[in-house]
């Protein structure tokens, strides 16, 4: 049995027989690593703390059959504020969710991938508690960047139809087909006015948030101000467009707009308000 | 397998879907059963019935009873005024084990788990809120485990409970008793640490 360092984001946790626990994680150099830790739910183990979900940790490992065996874990940090508010929790793991889901079957892109998650734990965590705006723009950054990634992006300089550059129309309203994967110019937009479905006619404030999303870093995706029924409206269309063309289904999109009508209501409601 | 007996073959293969036994431990009670007398296998598996047949959740706690309503919801000797909250049946045993606690007690049967898309109605959070309001609750205490998905559970609960206005608590987390400050790990220790007591 070889055995192998990793460093790496612990993004899903669950039990398995009487003690062990089995964690999903995301490594630096290895990608995803399934693996197993004997008797870590014990109160007295050596794991203790350090295999908790969002955990970044170094590991030791030895390669097993199906699953590899940790047999140490150091923390290198713990995302400690994230139980502590649980829209935080929803939004980590809807991250989790599509890092998992995708199945990605190369290595390449990993320390890319594994530095995005990292950033967009980092950043969720020590986000003020209950601002569910920053956190969904966090959450927005981390699909825009994951679809980039994974070479899904959208096409938002030129039409995605026919290629001409996207001008600024007098209208001030650029068409965005989730089907075409990116934005249209009007003759093409014209020409596309019988799938109303997969097209939503987006307005300069809207385009230029997604601009954003796929352009910026995120320290400068940071500091740029946003509506928040802009944000709400640019966080629905890139979900769509993920769920469209990843054929990905991720449940914590209905879980948070299922759960955010519970808590949030009153945030929700004064949304509501101010775009009537 | 290289077992040519239908019904041994069977028979290993029901116990290997038990948690913990693994094809060489089911071989070895299959054997063990084997010479068993017939009194005692039909006792055993009438017991499995019995037990299937008898045994059901609490319509108010969520509890394991034999009855709609479990013996720790109709004694009228407990603490009606304060529910504590656990995760699976098994932890209601474990707590009763201590003797410390005289209240009554709310089983989730699961955590909230937005992957696993587990939401507040799966893990009866609805009955649960019902209760607090027809028991006059004064107190409950939250007994989930100190977990990120056992914590997230408790945040969640702690922000529904909040608006009817009772004592909520939390179960501390520290050192385990007879364990070694130099094996606990940083997020251990400084968990006991904020939670330290005055002496
Ligand atoms: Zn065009
Ligand atoms: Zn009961």
């Amino acid at each position: 049995m070889s055995s192998y360092r990793a460093k790496a984001i612990i993004l899903k946790a669950y039990k398995l027989g009487e003690a062990d626990k089995i964690v999903k994680l995301y490594s630096q150099k290895n990608g995803l690593i399934d693996a197993v830790a004997k008797g870590a739910r014990k109160i007295k183990s050596k794991f203790g703390g350090r295999l908790e979900l969002f955990n970044f940790i170094d590991l030791e490992l030895a390669s097993g059959k199906s699953l590899d065996i940790i047999t140490g874990a150091e923390i290198l940090k713990n995302f400690s504020n994230i139980p502590l508010d649980f829209n935080k929790f929803i939004f980590c793991q809807l991250i989790s969710e599509i890092v998992l889901k995708m199945h990605l079957h190369t290595n390449e892109a990993s320390p890319v991938l594994f530095k995005l998650i990292y950033v967009c734990f980092n950043e969720i965590d020590s986000l003020p508690k209950d601002d569910i705006y920053s956190q969904e723009k966090v959450a927005c950054f981390f699909i825009a960047k994951f679809l980039k990634i994974t070479g899904y992006a959208p096409i938002i300089e030129n039409c995605s139809s026919c290629g001409t550059a996207i001008v600024e129309e007098k209208s001030g309203k650029i068409s965005f087909s989730i089907k075409m994967g990116g934005v249209l110019c009007p003759i093409c937009s014209k020409s596309a006015e019988n799938m109303p479905d997969m097209k939503k006619d987006l307005n300069l404030p809207h385009y230029n948030l997604i601009s954003d999303l796929f352009s910026r870093k995120f320290k400068d995706f940071r500091s740029v101000e946003f509506d928040n029924a802009v944000l709400e409206n640019v966080y629905r269309l890139i979900s769509d467009y993920f769920n469209y063309h990843t054929d990905c289904h991720i449940d914590c999109y209905n879980y948070l707009n299922k759960f955010a009508a519970v808590v949030q209501s009153n945030i929700k409601s004064n949304i509501k308000s101010n775009l009537n | 397998m290289g077992l040519y007996i239908k019904s041994i073959e069977n028979l290993i293969n029901e116990f290997k879907k038990l948690p913990g036994i693994g094809p060489k431990s089911a071989k070895r009670i299959v054997y063990y059963l084997l010479k068993v007398s017939p009194k005692e296998i039909l006792r055993f598996s009438q017991a499995l019935v019995e037990m299937k047949e008898k045994v059901q959740f609490c319509k108010i706690c969520f509890n394991l009873s034999e009855d709609d309503v479990c013996d720790i919801c109709r004694d009228a000797l407990r603490d009606q005024k304060k529910i504590c909250i656990v995760e699976e049946v098994g932890d209601v045993a474990i707590i009763e084990g201590t003797g410390d606690y005289r209240g009554l007690y709310h089983v989730l049967n699961g955590l909230l788990s937005p992957i696993e898309n587990i939401g507040p109605d799966e893990i009866k959070i609805p009955q649960l809120l019902q209760r607090i309001k027809n028991l006059e609750t004064e107190e409950v205490i939250i007994a989930l485990n100190p977990t990120v998905e056992g914590e997230s559970t408790a945040t969640f609960l702690k922000n529904v409970i909040k608006p009817l206005e009772i004592k909520i608590t939390k179960l501390a987390s520290g050192l385990p008793v007879g364990g070694d400050i130099e094996f606990a790990d940083e997020i251990t220790l400084s968990r006991a640490i904020a939670d330290r007591k005055e002496m």
